[in-house]
């Protein structure tokens, strides 16, 4: 077979990773970037399994069985301690040579590239020129700069699709849950099955306001009313405005009647203070309709939205400034079985 | 156009003369927005009416602003990434310039969107290089004019060069012509493989 001979310098060019091993194991010669790696300890005379742990092919413990054994697909460890605790993993072949005693081992980073790299503060010219390490090295890092301003477009978007949600779900004037977001809380509570109370509030004489002092009032007591609303609820009910003058109440795992109808009346209170407008105030109350999810056997957002509107328009009928509970489902004459509490002292 | 070119425009226009500026030629050139995004892709002719507006407002030729983008790109420390990318063409200047009929396949493997035209160069036997660019839009010769100094510079090496466009089948033929006059004349800045492996 033709066989050709090479000086060494020539070898370390074409393979800056190799290494030539002497039957007895001991390393005789290693290329450039082999010697910069070994952290300046050197490597010649050292015993190769001491610096490095065959991997593949399997079973290989000592020199003399990679020596008899050799294979042309090699993966070693980098010995622990070589340098850092850590170790690489190499890939490489290992021939034996002809007309000398020894084996020539070629070792390349493989996918251990990017920590060598960095580990080592390898350069181009630790690789050899036919190697394309380097290309790859230029499409990781062309990879990383593409990836991150991807992420950060993404992450631009995802915010302001999120601002747009936000808007979507939320009343502008007064800061609370919109009809939308108040129908995705009823829906949860229903589906997951949680009890809860539903308070449907309307202004009342709101009109008179607008139509007296302007929509500017009519704003601030809109305002003032999200106020008593948000003062008067939990963190965990949920506070939506609905319409013009209408708010909902979600009240999670609250329903109690005693309990409602209490914090029924220091809404209508609330309502009942004087909102100091421009040169004059607003007088307003509220007039309140209830229901709970326990009088139905299986709860429906859109049945106990229609009862707590009826339920509000009895406490109209009735006179307004006050609050009425139902304690039948489903009811199109509410008037015939409902509790009615007079809430605030306000005359209709 | 792809948007990193655009971008590339944006961020020398606004570093060299302002944000003002900027939001000057961006509304001129009915631009609906202000700012390019980098991974998404635009027409061609929103970048020619930035260049042109460009060259009304900053009352310079479009081959001077060009080539200005041309050395932002390799000498502005936010584009540092542009600058190691190109310095992975070689370890020496020659090295580098002897690879740029690479350049075009390397940036494509990288990003397929970006189209580029081709490079290809060439050495006479007076040292002299010529580098030749076919494409159906003028202006990236003068680009590579600005790119080839500053790089050039970046490895400590003294060049001389002449940009020539004639009209071609294709549309132009940009050459430029080269001369290597020292390889070592101030230091070289250096390529540090590890500094981009992390994103």
């Amino acid at each position: 077979m033709m066989s050709v001979s090479l000086p060494l310098t020539a070898v370390s060019t074409l393979m800056p990773m190799h290494a030539f091993v002497a039957p007895d194991g001991l390393i005789r010669h290693v290329g450039p970037t082999l010697e910069k790696i070994s952290g300046g300890a050197g490597l010649i005379d050292q015993h190769f399994m001491d610096h490095f742990e065959v991997v593949r092919p399997f079973g290989i413990k000592n020199f003399p069985d990679l020596y008899e054994h050799f294979h042309s697909n090699l993966r070693v460890r980098m010995a622990a301690g070589a340098r850092e605790n850590d170790s690489l993993t190499l890939r490489g072949s290992a021939q034996r040579l002809e007309g000398q005693e020894g084996m020539l081992i070629n070792l390349s980073w493989g996918i251990s590239i990017v920590e060598a790299v960095q580990r080592f503060n390898l350069s181009a010219a630790d690789f050899a020129p036919a190697d394309p390490s380097i290309d790859m090295l230029y499409l990781i890092e062309v990879n990383n700069a593409a990836m991150a301003e991807s992420k950060r477009l993404n992450e631009r978007l995802h915010g302001a699709k999120l601002q747009a949600e936000m808007q979507a779900l939320t009343d502008p004037l007064t800061g609370l849950g919109n009809r939308r977001s108040m129908d995705n809380v009823l829906s949860r509570l229903v589906l997951e099955g949680i009890p809860f109370g539903l308070m449907n509030i309307d202004i009342d004489y709101f009109k008179q306001v607008n139509d007296t002092h302007g929509h500017a009032a009519g704003d601030r007591v809109l305002q003032a009313a999200s106020d008593v609303l948000k003062q008067e609820t939990r963190t965990d009910d949920y506070v939506a405005r609905i319409g013009g003058d209408e708010f909902i109440v979600a009240f999670e795992g609250l329903t109690e009647m005693d309990k409602l109808m209490g914090i029924a009346e220091r809404i209508i209170s609330g309502f009942e203070r004087p909102v100091p407008l421009e040169g004059a105030t607003a007088s307003v109350s509220a007039s309140i309709g209830i229901t709970v999810s326990t009088l139905y056997e299986r709860p429906d957002v859109e049945m106990m939205l229609d009862d707590a509107d009826s339920a509000l328009y009895q406490s109209k009928r009735e006179g307004r400034s006050r609050a009425t509970f139902l304690n039948r489902p489903n009811l199109q004459e509410p008037s015939r079985s409902t509790i009615v509490k007079f809430g605030g002292a306000r005359a209709g | 156009m792809f948007g990193l070119i655009n971008v590339a425009i944006q961020g020398f226009v606004e570093d060299t003369y302002g944000r003002p500026i900027w939001e000057q030629i961006a509304r001129a050139a009915d631009v609906d927005f202000i700012d390019f995004e980098a991974m998404l892709s635009y027409e061609d002719a929103l970048t020619e009416a930035v260049l042109d507006n460009a060259c009304t407002i900053l009352r310079k030729e479009k081959s001077t602003i060009l080539e200005d983008l041309g050395t932002f790109l390799v000498t502005n420390p936010k584009m540092e990434r542009v600058r190691r990318l190109l310095r992975f063409g070689g370890r020496e200047f020659e090295e580098f310039l002897m690879s740029l009929d690479e350049l075009t396949g390397r940036v494509g493997l990288a990003i397929p969107d970006l189209e580029m035209p081709q490079i290809d160069i060439m050495k006479h036997r007076n040292g002299q290089y010529k580098i030749r660019i076919n494409c159906d839009y003028s202006g990236y010769g003068a680009v590579l004019v600005g790119i080839l100094q500053a790089v050039a510079d970046d490895y400590g090496a003294l060049v001389l060069s002449e940009l020539r466009i004639d009209p071609c089948e294709a549309g132009f033929l940009e050459q430029i012509d080269l001369e290597l006059l020292e390889t070592s004349f101030s230091e070289d800045r250096g390529l540090d493989l590890a500094a981009g492996l992390t994103a």
